[in-house]
């Protein structure tokens, strides 16, 4: 009897958390999801200051969004679906920064991520990100086209 | 070894920055991928390349730096990993890699390893 209501109680704080969680994955509207890790402390790594550009024609890159990383080490909202048309993209993390504050000597300026993006229709795109303070790793797991 | 030593002294000195590029989708290394050197020069914050270098069949480079030659500063190494992808039949997610970093001993040897497969790619501060 007490584990049943303790398990109703369960089920509408999941419910309740599923709506108020900011999305860890890309959907329609959100097509670009990132996630920075701190390997060293195995956790996610916070307010890291993102910068995402789109590479313009004559070589440039112009500044689209600017966003720190959430406590989850996510950047929700990077972008939208009506922004993040087709073409080049970068993403900007001041991980200097990020050690720096934590009083270390990093050996990287920042981590750039370059890439081309909805070359075949609209995708979804989840970046990772890994970083100590004398390396970084990223992958990319990228859908098929989608609509 | 990766370089000869012909006349008995060893051509890595001191202060020479070397890189060494794998493939981790084959465990080989990544031969013939191009490799630039850039700094960056203050004032103005443009990058002045400073060498131009390919991977030979180890995934290694003659260094890029003479001895003598690295100041304390930001570099910038940049990979053209789509070219070698496109050159294996391969598409990659990523036009080139590009990995900025700070040398703040100039007499410190210096390695930057690039590991790459066609959706990831590592790097870190080697010895």
């Amino acid at each position: 009897m007490a584990f049943h209501s303790v398990f109703l109680v369960f089920l509408a704080g999941l419910a309740l958390c599923s709506e108020a969680a900011p999305l860890d994955h890309p959907d329609a509207k959100h097509p670009l999801s990132v996630k920075v890790v701190d390997s060293v402390r195995g956790s996610p790594a916070t307010n890291v200051a993102v910068k995402l550009y789109k590479g313009a024609a004559d070589g440039s890159w112009e500044l689209l969004n600017s966003q720190q990383t959430n406590e989850k080490g996510g950047l929700p909202e990077l972008t939208t679906k009506e922004q993040f048309v087709a073409g080049l993209y970068k993403l900007e993390l001041d991980t200097a920064s990020y050690w720096k504050s934590m009083g270390l000597n990093p050996f990287h300026q920042h981590a750039d991520v370059v890439f081309t993006a909805n070359d075949a229709g609209n995708r979804r795109y989840k970046i990772a990100v890994v970083l100590t303070p004398f390396s970084y790793s990223t992958t990319a797991v990228v859908s098929e086209p989608v609509e | 070894p990766s370089l000869p030593q012909a006349d008995g002294t060893s051509e890595v000195g001191k202060g020479t920055l070397t890189t060494h590029v794998l493939n981790t989708a084959t465990g080989l290394p990544a031969a013939g991928l191009s490799v630039r050197l850039a700094r960056l020069q203050e004032p103005g914050l443009q990058w002045m390349e400073l060498a131009h270098r390919h991977t030979d069949a180890d995934g290694r480079c003659q260094p890029f730096l003479a001895q003598g030659q690295a100041k304390a500063g930001t570099y910038k190494l940049h990979f053209e990993t789509a070219e070698y992808w496109q050159g294996l039949g391969h598409t990659s997610f990523y036009p080139f890699v590009e990995v900025v970093f700070i040398i703040t001993d100039p007499a410190q040897k210096l390695h930057v390893p690039l590991l790459i497969s066609p959706y990831s790619y590592t790097t870190y501060r080697g010895s």
